[in-house]
């Protein structure tokens, strides 16, 4: 029957995502999103329910088993909890047209009591598929729309810190490198020397790169200008969830007066609130091999190697975001985070 | 005549309510009562529900002049309740309809405390020391929660002069099996490196995003920016004051001389009388944590636009 | 075949899938007991059973079948199976379990699966307990190009490249390879190799040339094998094990021209959990994050909770509650449900879940699966504590141990080191089957509320004939307090020639202390049957060939012996009679003595032996002036050789000795330099 056949490759798209997710790929951004949004698409597309209570608490459920596979990634998180305002919006929308509610601005507050999720709504599963599919297109052209903007804060013979490895800011420095002539200094970046490919890629692009080792942010930022740097997460107070070693580039550009813009698609916005650094699902320990290889580290005793990859910066660090959206201060993420996000999809384990 | 029965009634509906749940916040209660005189009278015109509901107001407040809130608790009730559809030809359908949204509205602050138990009780980890000030319910509902999830932490808490409210919290948190101590006000500064994170409730949150809270509060919000740890403030979105203080001295007279369960000295000209409420500002505080959400202290002002205007 | 088009070889493609076979049992008893009641698959190793991290991980490497063979506790295995995600077919993977009771060891497995014809190409083989982060995709990718290459290579066996010292060698598993660095191939194998020296034929660099002598390799024990292998097994019947396996293609190479290659895991986990050692080991790299992607808190097989960790290394899940005071060191993992009181240590360590840990306990190393309660007070170090296992308080468990499931020690008690306990005592396989055991309720040994019974190392080892380490815990190749193991290297020509003096001064030992010892029965016998004198000579010296002894030795074996005889049987006589008796025993033997002591030399030998015998007899040296006398009275030894032995000077660190030796003869010499011309005085 083709109901099954579907379901099964529905099933083992979700187990090759969660086996690529745990494996430590270091999976572009663009891709997680995609991919998490593509496979509830497809489950929302496949599966039977009754009423959209029923729906949420399915894509509640495939949500929370992609989650766990890796707690750390906050992305696929981010894309589940947006596929549920999804529904819950269409929903209501729908509701709305049918006369059911009042139209009324001020019902707002009252919404998320009085709405009725167990409601059928027949013509649901044919405009949130549509809405879903706008949110595929949003997620494919974000990082075009970062970069379209990036004239507007990239002048000439500006010096520009960035720090290696984010796909996001090398498309905003080569567009802005097509039009003008600046200098770009690049650490190196995370383990796995991203920014080297940076360099790279960017010199390709005719622009001029000085690449450095992170230890050396410092030093250098006396003659830099502006610091531009991509990021894991956005946090719901608008703080940073990145790459170990940006904080240190946050902390030396603010005692050099230097601005720091951060480039992020707004799939990287989480709800999440940040707490404290050994919150659940914030830190990820992989394996130590990268830096310190078994083979020759294995028989020291009594030395514990560590690697840790994220680190949490504070709001008050960061200058502004350069969001698909548009241009916003940190003061104002948690506006766009209520507006992208529903309160009670907050705790995907309730 | 009239005006005095609407008192009266109102009044006794508050008493009746406080004696029935003495546990249960003054807003709180005359939000109650409100909504009991709202529905046991019929009104005919707009105006005329305007005037009976301000002289309710007038009167709780009076009565229960030690708590600043009520005011402005009821203010915020008449807004909500009137931004609706008020187009209905027959008032009795606008009152049915408010009389609706009022109980809607009231059982959800009724909630609060435990919804902002709920969303605090994560930012408390376990195995940590916590600082708190003064007694505030708010803040031990958020420690019940953390505790009934099991997590064991240590907390300090400030004697908080002149009626030292903190010997209260300390026997109430000791019941709860955690360690506690109770320290001196002035030794927060002393005390401050050892610990974790501070939360404090608040009397009033006020426009500029700052709260108005017990004396020593700002003190201690001081200290905890000196030493980079996190500063939350626990309240309910009722505690909403429609003010904007810069200064300490831009606290409304009203409000400044008067806590729950402290005579007020009355004696002589304000200069010589004590502070008991200072104000914090914004820039000292890392979390509003509400029951409308965990926001960052400048965006309650946004809030409560959108909830109320 | 040649491939006749691009369709057929799609064809060909499609067909082949990635197989594996996994071997869910040991077919040894080194987690004795814990394997009494559930097979070595279904262990917790971290909280999880460590079937499942195998079977997660083939899945997640793609593997597309997967054959589970089960023989010891299989239903328990399939039951496991078939309630698991594998079991409900929706997997990618299937899986099959297949019980064969039949089966003693791997050798059989193979033959069996080789039966039922179910591989078709080239396969992974596998224990149960394998933990692994090695892309399977790529290691078949790089067997199957070796094997394009080398057209006889029929398996690929997989090493981790880590030093030797790696806590992760452990001796049993120690492996040593000689390899072909061009084609990989193993040109010698040797396991279980103790010493610092290992000895490699010379034929092995005659015949191939270049070779890498690998002692750096830590056997994973994942091998990818093609049809052949299973073909090999079955037609010889004594391979037992892919040891016996690897050494017989080895051995026949010349005649079956089958090689086997290595693929060495640089940067790559990948090993087994061999015994209760090897589990410790594991289970902290695993918490250490060195297994990547494996970690405590991968939501594998039936975990659905979520795993919150801190550093330094501290998993717990949520529902677990912790007192005030307690220390969670490092590297701990606790399971759900758990309550822990408090002052309670705990460092290295893993707890299941549902546990309860009373206050100021003390654990490290210790690896305590589910529904255990440990009371107050108690201190456990480096064991296994297996399920439902109770311990009353102030009990302390030394290293090494395993407790059993069910049993409950304690209190008051300090467990001996080593203790393997079980809750029901070792079936007599002998006992009458009707007589009924009577199971005490307590056993007092263990504690005034015990219930435990040791465990008998003989238990169920039939299997275990060729593993001498059977029952063992497992050490680590090279031990923690060894200090510097370059002390060791530092001359190795000296040792040699050390180890070989000491062998010969061993050898001489032995064989004069024998020699000696038939000296002294051939005089017994001598004496009690009358045999002439001239025939003890002939036996003397025919013992003297026999046992390869120099001539001095039989010289001071002599004198030695003819003074022993006496001695013996007159342990406790006086000193006069002992002395009587001596003298006379001499007196008979006199030929036997004038025979063998005749020259300068023999005689000092003569004296140099009774001086020792005084050194080792005190009685001796009391009446050895007179027994001197004796024999210059009776001419045996002579006055120069008296003079001569007397005035050498002692060996070093023998002045004491000599010393006193010299002082009991004083009076002796003296009288014999003044009366060289006089005439002899009677002695007394």
């Amino acid at each position: 029957m083709p109901g099954e056949v579907d379901k099964t490759d529905l099933y083992d798209r979700m187990e090759n995502f969660m086996n690529d997710l745990r494996k430590d790929e270091r999976l572009g951004s663009c891709e997680v999103a995609r991919r998490t949004v593509d496979l509830l698409r497809r489950l929302i597309s496949q599966t039977k329910w009754t009423s959209v209570q029923d729906l949420m608490d399915q894509v509640w459920e495939a949500g929370k088993q992609l989650m766990g596979a890796d707690p750390s990634e906050s992305r696929v998180g981010n894309m589940v909890r947006r596929v549920l305002k999804i529904i819950r919006e269409e929903f209501v929308s729908g509701l709305r047209e049918d006369g059911g509610i009042e139209a009324d601005g001020a019902e707002a507050p009252l919404d998320s009591l009085s709405v009725d999720y167990t409601q059928p709504c027949p013509n649901l599963k044919a405009t949130v598929i549509e809405s879903i599919g706008e949110l595929l297109q949003e997620i494919d052209g974000s990082a075009e729309n970062i970069a379209q903007q990036a004239l507007e804060h990239i002048h000439a013979d500006e010096t520009i810190m960035t720090f290696g490895g984010s796909k996001t800011v090398e498309a905003f420095l080569k567009n802005a490198g097509r039009k003008r002539k600046f200098h770009v200094i690049c650490t190196e970046g995370d383990p796995q020397f991203g920014g080297q490919t940076l360099a790279k890629n960017l010199a390709a692009a005719d622009i001029n790169v000085t690449l450095v080792p992170n230890s050396h942010v410092f030093a250098m930022m006396a003659r830099v200008n502006k610091v531009i740097i991509g990021t894991h997460t956005i946090l719901a107070e608008g703080g940073l969830k990145a790459p170990c070693g940006i904080f240190n580039m946050a902390l030396a550009a603010k005692e050099h007066k230097v601005p720091v813009f951060v480039c992020a698609s707004t799939y990287k916005l989480s709800p999440e609130q940040f707490r404290s650094e050994v919150q659940e699902g914030f830190q990820k320990y992989v394996d130590p091999n990268v830096f310190y290889p078994l083979e020759e580290f294995a028989g020291i005793e009594g030395v514990e190697f560590g690697n840790v990859v994220y680190e949490h910066i504070d709001p008050e660090y960061i200058h502004l975001f350069i969001f698909n959206t548009g241009t916003n201060a940190p003061s104002y993420v948690y506006r766009l985070v209520k507006e992208l996000y529903h309160p009670d999809d907050l705790d995907l384990n309730v | 005549m009239a005006q005095t029965a609407d008192k009266e009634e109102v009044v006794g509906y508050y008493n009746s309510i406080k004696e029935d749940n003495p546990d249960m916040s003054p807003p709180l209660a005359a939000l109650k009562a409100l909504v009991r005189f709202l529905e046991s009278n019929k009104m005919v015109t707009i105006s005329e529900f305007n005037d009976r509901l301000d002289r309710c107001i007038a009167a709780l407040s009076e009565s229960e002049s030690k708590h600043s809130s009520i005011h402005a608790g009821c203010q915020l009730f008449l807004r909500f309740i009137t931004l609706t559809n008020m187009q209905f030809a027959d008032f009795e359908r606008c009152r049915q309809n408010m009389i609706h949204r009022a109980n809607h509205w009231v059982n959800k602050m009724a909630n609060a405390r435990q919804t902002i138990a709920r969303l605090a009780e994560p930012f408390i980890s376990h195995g940590t020391i916590v600082l708190t000030h003064s007694y505030s319910r708010v803040v031990m509902e958020a420690f019940k929660e953390a505790v009934s999830k099991g997590k064991m932490f240590k907390v300090y808490v400030t004697e908080s002069q002149p009626n030292k409210s903190g010997y209260r919290t300390a026997e109430e948190l000791k019941k709860l099996g955690l360690p506690v101590t109770v320290i001196l006000d002035s030794a927060v500064g002393y005390k401050m490196e050892e610990i974790a994170l501070v939360v404090v409730g608040a009397e009033h949150l006020v426009n500029s995003g700052g709260i108005l809270n017990k004396i020593g509060t700002f003190n201690i919000a001081m200290a905890a920016k000196m030493y980079n740890k996190p500063f939350y403030v626990m309240a309910e979105s009722l505690k909403y004051l429609d003010i904007f203080p810069i200064e300490q001295s831009d606290i409304p007279a009203a409000i400044k001389y008067k806590i729950p369960d402290y005579p007020e000295d009355k004696e002589g000209d304000t200069e010589d009388r004590h502070p008991l409420i200072d104000y914090t500002p914004p820039k000292y505080i890392n979390r509003l944590i509400s029951d409308i959400g965990v926001l960052p202290p400048g965006a309650i002002v946004d809030e409560m636009l959108s909830l109320y205007h | 075949m040649a491939p006749k088009g691009k369709s057929k070889n799609d064809d060909l493609k499609q067909e082949e899938i990635l197989q594996a076979v996994v071997i869910a049992d040991s077919f040894n008893v080194r987690f004795a007991p814990a394997t009494d009641k559930k097979p070595r698959a279904l262990l917790p190793l971290v909280n999880v059973p460590m079937l499942d991290y195998t079977l997660d991980y083939l899945a997640s490497e793609g593997v597309q079948e997967t054959l589970v063979f089960c023989c010891h506790h299989a239903d328990q295995i399939r039951a496991h199976l078939r309630d698991s995600k594998w079991g409900d077919g929706k997997s990618s993977m299937s899986v099959k379990t297949i019980l064969s009771e039949g089966c003693r060891s791997v050798g059989d497995v193979l033959r069996e699966v080789d039966s039922r014809s179910m591989i078709r190409s080239d396969f992974f083989l596998l224990s149960c307990d394998t933990i692994s982060s090695v892309n399977l995709k790529a290691l078949m990718k790089d067997h199957k190009e070796g094997r394009d290459k080398i057209k006889s290579c029929v398996m690929t066996a997989t090493y981790m490249k880590t030093s030797p010292l790696d806590r992760m060698r452990c001796v049993e598993d120690n492996v040593f390879l000689a390899v072909d660095p061009t084609t990989q191939r193993i040109c010698y194998y040797q396991t279980q190799s103790l010493d610092t020296r290992v000895k490699v034929p010379v034929e092995v660099f005659v015949t191939y040339g270049d070779v890498l002598l690998h002692q750096d390799l830590l056997d994973s024990q994942l091998y990818v094998c093609s049809p052949s292998v299973l073909h090999l097994f079955t037609d010889n019947f004594d391979y037992c094990s892919v040891e016996d396996f690897i050494k017989g293609i080895l051995i026949n190479e010349e005649i079956l021209g089958n090689t086997i290659h290595v693929n060495v895991l640089r940067n790559k986990y990948c090993a087994r959990i061999t015994n209760p050692y090897m589990y410790g080991i594991i289970s902290q790299d695993i918490i250490r994050c060195r297994t990547q992607p494996i970690n405590p808190c991968l939501k594998i097989g039936h975990r659905t909770e979520t795993i919150s960790c801190r550093r330094p290394n501290i998993y717990q899940s949520a529902d677990v509650t912790i007192a005030s005071g307690v220390n969670l060191k490092q590297n701990v993992v606790i399971g759900k449900g758990t309550t822990i009181q408090g002052q309670t240590e705990i460092s290295d360590s893993v707890i299941g879940h549902n546990c309860r840990i009373g206050a100021k306990v003390t654990m490290e190393g210790c690896y305590v699966w589910d529904n255990v309660t440990i009371e107050d007070g108690c201190e456990l170090r480096n064991s296994i504590i297996c399920g439902n296992v109770t311990v009353y308080a102030k009990t302390t468990v030394q290293p090494r141990s395993i407790l059993g499931w069910d049993v409950k020690v304690g209190p008051d008690v300090t467990l001996e080191a080593n203790l393997r306990l079980q809750d029901a005592p070792c079936k007599d396989e002998f006992a009458d089957e009707s007589e009924e055991e009577v199971i005490p309720e307590v056993t007092p040994e263990y504690g005034t509320k015990s219930r435990a019974f040791a465990c008998s190392q003989d238990a169920g080892s039939d299997d275990d004939e060729s593993d001498p380490f059977s029952g063992d815990w497992g050490d680590p190749l090279v031990p923690k307090d060894r200090g510097d193991i370059e002390d060791d290297d530092s001359a190795p020509g000296s040792d040699l020639e050390d180890d070989e003096d000491s062998g010969e001064e061993i050898e001489e030992d032995d064989d004069f202390g024998m020699f000696y010892s038939e000296f002294l029965d051939t005089l017994k016998r001598a004496k009690e049957e009358h045999i002439k004198t001239e025939n003890v000579i002939l036996e003397v010296n025919s013992l003297k060939h026999a046992y390869n002894i120099a001539i001095g030795d039989v010289h001071q074996a002599v004198i030695k012996v003819l003074v022993d005889v006496p001695l013996k049987e007159n342990a406790n006589a006086p000193d006069k009679a002992l002395l009587a008796a001596v003298l006379r025993h001499l007196e008979t033997y006199k030929e036997l003595l004038t025979h063998y002591i005749n020259k300068m030399e023999p005689q000092i030998d003569c004296l140099n032996s009774l001086e020792d015998f005084a050194l080792e007899n005190e009685r001796v040296l009391s009446i050895l002036p007179k027994v001197v006398h004796y024999l210059y009275n009776a001419d045996i030894v002579e006055e120069p050789a008296i003079m001569q032995w007397y005035r050498t000077p002692p060996v070093e660190d023998e002045e004491e000795e000599h010393a006193k030796v010299r002082r009991q003869m004083k009076a002796f010499v003296t009288w014999l330099q003044e009366a060289e011309e006089e005439s002899e005085e009677e002695s007394d």
